[in-house]
């Protein structure tokens, strides 16, 4: 999962598209509007960003409309917590160890 | 991105040992496999190269932007599978009244891609010419009980 989160915003164009839609819900056809790229390449950016749940689809009627979801990047932010917490630990036993 | 979902995220560990001697730990390859990647290099000097092989997981490349001796360091981040995500590990060693040291250590998202103008830190030219002295090995251990992923990105 973490390696889907940091795939998907490791492209500058979904960071815009998700900084985009942080605050608001839009259909595709604004986002699109927003960038200088054709709508299918938005579109595609959308789903990975879909897949990796960064941002969550609601249809009406006609309209899919975007929103991003805060809880993955919480995640990855739990996972980076947890990762360097453990290279410290690691760090702390070595220096004591060796004194 | 996501400055409000993202705080910063920050470690910190206390350490019966004095600054110098955690300072060494962290910017020597010989040390630095002993706790953390399988192969490393460290060029100990502001601008100086950062290689970390973690086995099996890739590798990972930096440049050292601050090497203050034993106060603390900082150096950019790049993992080979996404050059584009540029992280900073900032690292602040404070004495303790004890003799200890206070370790804080936190990694930033850099904004921007890691190549094209103005941040051309993944990948130096010079490199496929010239391969990096000095990379120290792991002697061989147990497992060791490391995650899957080293990290990439965090808020900043």
């Amino acid at each position: 999962m973490v390696e889907a989160i940091v795939a998907a915003i490791s492209d500058p164009t979904r960071r815009r598209v998700l900084e985009l839609v942080r605050d608001r819900e839009l259909p595709a056809g604004e986002i699109a509007a927003a960038f200088e790229i054709s709508r299918p390449a938005v579109s595609r950016h959308l789903r990975v960003l879909r897949r990796a749940g960064l941002v969550s689809e609601r249809r009406e009627g006609r309209l899919r409309l975007y929103r991003s979801d805060p809880e993955p990047l919480g995640e990855l932010r739990r996972w980076l917590d947890a990762y360097w917490s453990g290279r410290l630990a690691a760090l702390k036993e070595l220096a004591e160890e060796e004194r | 991105m996501s400055e409000a979902v993202l705080a910063p995220v920050v470690c910190t560990v206390e350490i019966a040992a004095p600054r110098e001697r955690v300072f060494e730990l962290f910017t020597t390859p010989e040390h630095l496999v002993e706790w953390w990647p399988d192969a490393a290099t460290f060029e100990a000097r502001e601008g100086g190269r950062i290689e970390l092989e973690f086995e099996g997981r890739g590798e990972v490349t930096g440049t050292v932007t601050r090497f203050e001796p034993p106060s603390g360091l900082a150096f950019t981040w790049v993992r080979g599978v996404a050059p584009d995500v540029v992280t900073r590990v900032d690292v602040d060693l404070t004495e303790l009244e004890d003799g200890g040291t206070h370790v804080e250590l936190s990694p930033h998202r850099l904004g921007g891609r890691a190549r094209g103008p103005g941040g051309g830190v993944a990948r130096d030219p010079r490199r496929r010419l010239a391969p990096l002295p000095r990379l120290s090995r792991r002697p061989r251990r147990g497992a060791g009980g490391r995650q899957d992923l080293e990290p990439v990105m965090a808020s900043s």
